[in-house]
């Protein structure tokens, strides 16, 4: 997997070559005994280095969508190709890869894990695929490029800060250096500035701006159409469907 | 790596985990103490009956077999020996005072001989430490070993009894025993009545007088209020078991060899029971076939005498072990609700792991390796209380006396004086292990439970 990302990496410049794609994506929970659908077929391609805004009202799917995406769920029918390969087919092990290495995953509560400080919540996304081994051999440049990240997103003072002595803005940020600790293909970010106020949300949204310019791509959640603008195509969620 | 650092990080960081370990230290510190004062009462009963007759016993019965002095020479002789003794065995009645008449099982020896075997010297009670103050010209060890009454004016034979012979010997608290109230503190002669067993097989009882130079405590109370010790030769003449010259009708006359009642071995060091039992078989073996008189013998190890005795107390520590076991299955409980307890709290953070790409085998080995580390802290705790306990159990049970006049072993009632406790590896590492075992056990169904988790639903968790 590694490798294909990295040949995909090289070959970035010059066509906009497909990085995510998904076909006839359908959910549907059971609530209360009725089965609601959630996802009607939703067919959808991100090309590499996109940035790509999701809007849709409260409860539309969003989040479903994007967890679907990053192989947290699976789809009742279609699927979702990365890299030519389709995730959902992937043996266990291969799909715990993409999970690791392929993408990098903002949830829209953070979910930062309590007992570790914020250097700690990042180096944990590293040490995940990791084995003891190569961990204590990349140890040192993981933990530099943690530190890095860390302060690109402006926490430099807070990285021994026990997590949930942050504030929403810096557990946010801290989710995202977290998210791209590995140095994903593509950001899959869920509600990036829900939680924050309108300067603090300006700031982040800059910060992921540079990250795209780095070549990462986004797809971004979102139900404000203010944030959704900065993206560079914007598609909104409705009825199960996306429309452009 | 992840999961060693969540593993760290969970144990440092919460409380309940805590208990779990606690379950495990206390279940892990009472099976130990308890196998272990268990296992001590089980090694001081084995000793002290090891310590009654020697390894092996050659038994002719209460008319005793003849010849013997062959039969231990050729004992003597062989390498596996290291010592051997005759003793006569009798049964009778000891006199100690108008209203107090008990049955008593007689033993003569050569004491020096005899201590040879056993340390019977060694078992005498009143030694110069216990009775210096009280009679510090008499020397009662040399008394009980002769058989020799010290200032003696009357001609009476000394007896040795043992020590819960007389009734009006009592323990203190310490366990020891009074010399002024002791008989042998006393100059009243004591009646010894024994049965001689003539050659038809009917008894005759045979009085003598006696006093008492000393007593005996071989630490298992069922003998010591039995058993009593005076002179073999005095006992083979008083019972007509010595050589004598008898006249047929005819007026020719023949010599009825001496007997006794049995003899006692001891094998040299570094040789087995069984070894020794084999080469004592053999040679007497040889021996019947040259003196068919004595073709009654029987061979008997110490641990054939005692089997059933020492099988008791070594079921019913088996039998409390198991017991507390059991109970102990209360610490797998407790580590399963606590793990649980944790696997419900730490639901989100698991969904987190899975998303940012952990497997479910890892997943359940974080919480695998916490119960695993529960395990082996808390029970490594649990030797060491345990330790801490056993080895001072008699100061703890001296404090608790004091403190609240509460007495668990009180050796007023119970015949040892000291709580017997001894730690055995074996044991202690089963126990060890099983603890282990249990924190494992106790994780294994959270932690399954937790490897399920899909993530999506675990981060919907609230
Ligand atoms: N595991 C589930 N079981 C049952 N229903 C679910 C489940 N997950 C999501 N839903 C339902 O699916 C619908 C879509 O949920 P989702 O979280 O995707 O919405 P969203 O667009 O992200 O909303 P918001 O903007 O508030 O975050 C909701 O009505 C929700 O109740
Ligand atoms: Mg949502």
């Amino acid at each position: 997997m590694r490798y294909v990302m990295n040949k995909m990496k090289m070959g970035q410049k010059a066509t906009p070559q497909p990085l995510l794609q998904t076909h006839g994506l359908r959910k549907s929970y059971s609530i209360g005994g009725e089965r609601v659908e959630i996802l009607r077929g939703i067919d959808l391609t991100v090309s590499k280095g996109e940035w790509l805004a999701v809007r849709g009202a409260s409860g539309s799917g969003k989040s479903t969508f994007l967890h679907l995406l990053g192989g947290l769920d699976r789809p009742d029918q279609g699927g979702v190709q990365f890299a030519e390969n389709e995730i959902f087919s992937l043996g266990n092990r291969r799909l715990n890869q993409y999970r690791c290495w392929s993408v990098g995953f903002v949830f829209q509560f953070y979910h930062l894990l309590p007992e570790l400080t914020a250097l700690e919540n990042v180096l944990i996304g590293a040490m995940v695929g990791r084995s003891i081994v190569r961990w204590s051999r990349e140890r040192n440049t993981v933990r530099r490029r943690a530190i890095d990240l860390l302060d690109k997103l402006g926490l430099s003072h807070r990285i021994h800060h026990r997590s949930t002595k942050l504030s929403g803005g810096e557990r946010q940020r801290v989710a995202i250096a977290r998210a791209l600790i590995n140095d994903p293909l593509i950001l899959l970010t869920d509600e990036p500035t829900g939680n924050l106020d309108t300067t603090t949300g300006d700031q982040l949204l800059d910060l992921l701006q540079q990250f795209h310019q780095g070549g990462l791509a986004i797809i971004m959640v979102t139900h404000d159409e203010r944030i959704a603008s900065v993206a560079q195509r914007c598609v909104v969620l409705e009825d199960g469907q996306l429309r452009n | 790596m992840y999961k060693l650092l969540l593993i760290l990080k969970y144990l440092r960081r919460k409380i309940t985990p805590m208990f779990a370990m606690l379950a495990v230290t206390l279940c892990t510190a009472m099976v130990i103490i308890v196998i272990s004062v268990m296992g001590g009462f089980l090694s001081l009963m084995t000793e002290s009956a090891h310590s009654l007759d020697g390894d092996i016993t050659i038994s002719g019965g209460l008319r005793g077999f003849p010849y013997y002095q062959k039969l231990m020479d050729r004992l003597l002789d062989a390498p596996e020996v290291e010592a051997v003794a005759a003793v006569i065995n009798n049964y009778g009645l000891i006199n100690l005072g108008p209203e107090h008449v008990t049955h008593v099982q007689i033993m003569g020896t050569k004491a020096e001989e005899f201590d040879r075997v056993i340390d019977y010297k060694e078992q005498l009670y009143w030694k110069p430490e216990r009775t210096n103050m009280l009679a510090p010209e008499t020397d009662f060890i040399s008394a009980g070993m002769s058989f020799h009454v010290p200032d003696n004016d009357s001609n009476l034979k000394g007896i040795v009894l043992g020590i819960e012979v007389n009734h009006e010997n009592t323990r203190d608290e310490t366990g020891h025993y009074d010399f002024s109230q002791s008989i042998v503190s006393r100059n009243t002669p004591v009646i010894l009545t024994a049965m001689a067993i003539k050659s038809s097989g009917i008894p005759r009882p045979v009085p003598k007088q006696m006093k008492v130079v000393n007593e005996y405590k071989s630490g298992l109370y069922d003998v010591d209020k039995l058993r009593v010790f005076a002179d073999f030769d005095f006992l083979q003449q008083t019972l007509a078991m010595d050589q004598i010259e008898l006249t047929r009708e005819d007026g020719t006359s023949f010599i009825d060899p001496a007997r006794v009642n049995q003899i006692v071995v001891r094998g040299s060091n570094g040789v087995s029971l069984d070894q020794l039992k084999q080469t004592v078989w053999d040679h007497s073996i040889t021996f019947i076939q040259e003196y068919p008189e004595a073709n009654h013998i029987g061979i008997r190890t110490w641990k054939e005498r005692y089997a059933t005795f020492l099988g008791a107390v070594e079921k019913e520590k088996i039998m409390l072990t198991v017991l507390f076991a059991i109970i102990s299955i209360v610490a797998v409980g407790m580590v399963a609700v606590v793990f649980y307890m944790i696997v419900s709290d730490k639901t989100r953070d698991i969904g987190v792991m899975r998303a940012m790409g952990a497997s479910r085998s890892g997943i359940a080995s974080i919480f695998l390796g916490y119960g695993l580390t529960i395990g082996v802290v808390g029970s490594v705790i649990g030797l060491a209380l345990a330790a801490g306990v056993v080895y001072n159990i008699n100061e703890i049970q001296d404090w608790l006396t004091r403190q609240f006049g509460f007495t668990m072993w009180d050796p007023k009632i119970y015949f040892f004086d000291q709580i017997p406790a001894r730690l055995d590896r074996t044991e202690v590492v089963t126990i060890m292990a099983m603890a282990i075992l249990s924190g494992l056990l106790g994780s294994l169904i959270p932690a399954f439970l937790a490897s399920r988790l899909n993530p999506v639903d675990a981060l919907r968790y609230e």
